[in-house]
C-alpha cells in the first residue's frame, strides 16, 4: 500500500488503494474530502485561517485558500460532479501557557465557514483539546484513523 | 553557541556529568518549513514550552526523548527510574531552564538586552505537534522564525535531547541593530 505524507501547508489528492498521512497534527488542522463512488480523496494540512496566495509558496498555508483548491482538485479528478464529503480534525492547544487567543480554534472555525460556503457537509470532526495527532486518511472508505497520547480513534 | 560554556557547567552540576553542547544550527526560515528541519516528527517526546519576552520575543522548545527523561531523573536524583514510565516534569522543567536560562542570559549579557522568561511548561506529546504549537504562536507576529538547534551530549553519550530557540523577524532586526553598533 502506497503512503505518502501531507507535510505542514501542503494538500494531495489520492485514491483507493493509496492512503495519505499527516503526522505530529497540533495547532493545524487536518481538512480530508472524498467521494464514495469513485473512492477518492484529498487532504489538506492547513496552518492558518486566513491570508493571501503571494504570502506562501505552500498551497495549503491559509484555510480560505486551501479548502477551494483541495475542492476544485478533488472534482477534477472526479470528472467534474458527485457529491463531496469533508471530515475534519486537528486545532489543539498543546500548551495551556501558549500566550495570546487560540489559534487552534481559529483554524476550526474558519475550516467549517470556507467547507459551508462550497455547501460541502462535515460528515466527521475530532477537533479541540490539548494533545496532539497523527492522522491516516484510506480515500476507500474515507475513514479517518487518529492516533494520540490517549489512544486510537476512528472517524 | 554564546553561553554554552556557562550552561554546560551549570548542568553538569546539576547532573554531576560531564556536559558538551554542540555549536547549534542557526537558520532563518519561513514557519512552514521548520519541521522539515527535524528527522522524526511523529514520534511522542517530553516537551518543555517557554516564552521569551522583552527586548527578543519568541520561544524556547527542549524536548527529550522518553527514555531520557527518565534517564535524566536518574542523574538528577541517583535513584533509579527502572519500571517507571511516567517522567518528572519537575526535572525535565528544571534541566531545560538551565539550559534556556544561560543562553539567553549571554545574549543579553553580550548585547545589552533584557530577555524575561516566562514559566515552562511540559507536556508528554507527539513532537510535531508540540512543534506546531510553537509555529503558530509565532505566525501572529512573523511570517519567518529564526531557528537554532542545539544537541546536548552527557559524559560523551550521546543524549537525545534538543534545544529550540525560535525567535520572530523583529527580534532578529533588533540583534543585527546591536551588533551594529557595537562593530
Amino acid at each position: 500500500m502506497k503512503k505518502r505524507n501531507v507535510g505542514i501547508a501542503e494538500m494531495m489528492i489520492c485514491r483507493q488503494p493509496e492512503v495519505l498521512t499527516i503526522l505530529g497534527l497540533g495547532s493545524c488542522v487536518a481538512v480530508a474530502l472524498y467521494h464514495e463512488r469513485t473512492k477518492t480523496g484529498g487532504l489538506a494540512h492547513v496552518m492558518l485561517p486566513k491570508g493571501s496566495a503571494q504570502k506562501s509558496s505552500r498551497p495549503a498555508k491559509y484555510a480560505n485558500i486551501a479548502i477551494p483548491a483541495l475542492h476544485e482538485k478533488v472534482l477534477e479528478e472526479i470528472g467534474g460532479k458527485g457529491r463531496i464529503a469533508a471530515k475534519i480534525c486537528g486545532g489543539s492547544k498543546m500548551f495551556k501557557s501558549a500566550a495570546g487567543f487560540h489559534i487552534g480554534e481559529h483554524n476550526v472555525t474558519a475550516a467549517r465557514e470556507e467547507l459551508a460556503k462550497l455547501g460541502l457537509k462535515i460528515v466527521g470532526e475530532d477537533c479541540g483539546s490539548d494533545y496532539g495527532r497523527n492522522v491516516t486518511f484510506t480515500p476507500e472508505n474515507g475513514k479517518l484513523i487518529i492516533r494520540s497520547v490517549n489512544g486510537v480513534t476512528l472517524l | 553557541m554564546i553561553g554554552s560554556g556557562h550552561a554546560s557547567t551549570a548542568l553538569a552540576s546539576k547532573l554531576k556529568r560531564e556536559i558538551d553542547i554542540r555549536i547549534p544550527e542557526v537558520d532563518l526560515l519561513p514557519l512552514e518549513e521548520v519541521p522539515g528541519k527535524i528527522d522524526v516528527i511523529d514520534e511522542i517526546t517530553i516537551g518543555v514550552y517557554t516564552e521569551i519576552k522583552g527586548d527578543l520575543r519568541g520561544r524556547l522548545l527542549t524536548v527529550f526523548s522518553e527514555e531520557d527523561a527518565l534517564r535524566l531523573e536518574e542523574m538528577v536524583s541517583g535513584r533509579s527510574a527502572k519500571g517507571r514510565r511516567d517522567f518528572s516534569a519537575a526535572t525535565v522543567t528544571d534541566v531545560s531552564d538551565v539550559l534556556g536560562a544561560n543562553s539567553l542570559s549571554a545574549i543579553s549579557d553580550f548585547f545589552g538586552m533584557k530577555i524575561e522568561k516566562t514559566p515552562s511548561e511540559s507536556a508528554r506529546d507527539i513532537l510535531g505537534a508540540l512543534l506546531q504549537q510553537v509555529l503558530l504562536d509565532i505566525s501572529q507576529h512573523s511570517d519567518v522564525v529564526l531557528f537554532s538547534r542545539t544537541e546536548i551530549f552527557v559524559s560523551a553519550e550521546k543524549f537525545n535531547c534538543h534545544q529550540m530557540l525560535f525567535l520572530e523577524a523583529s527580534s532578529l532586526e533588533k540583534l543585527l541593530k546591536a551588533m551594529d553598533v557595537m562593530l
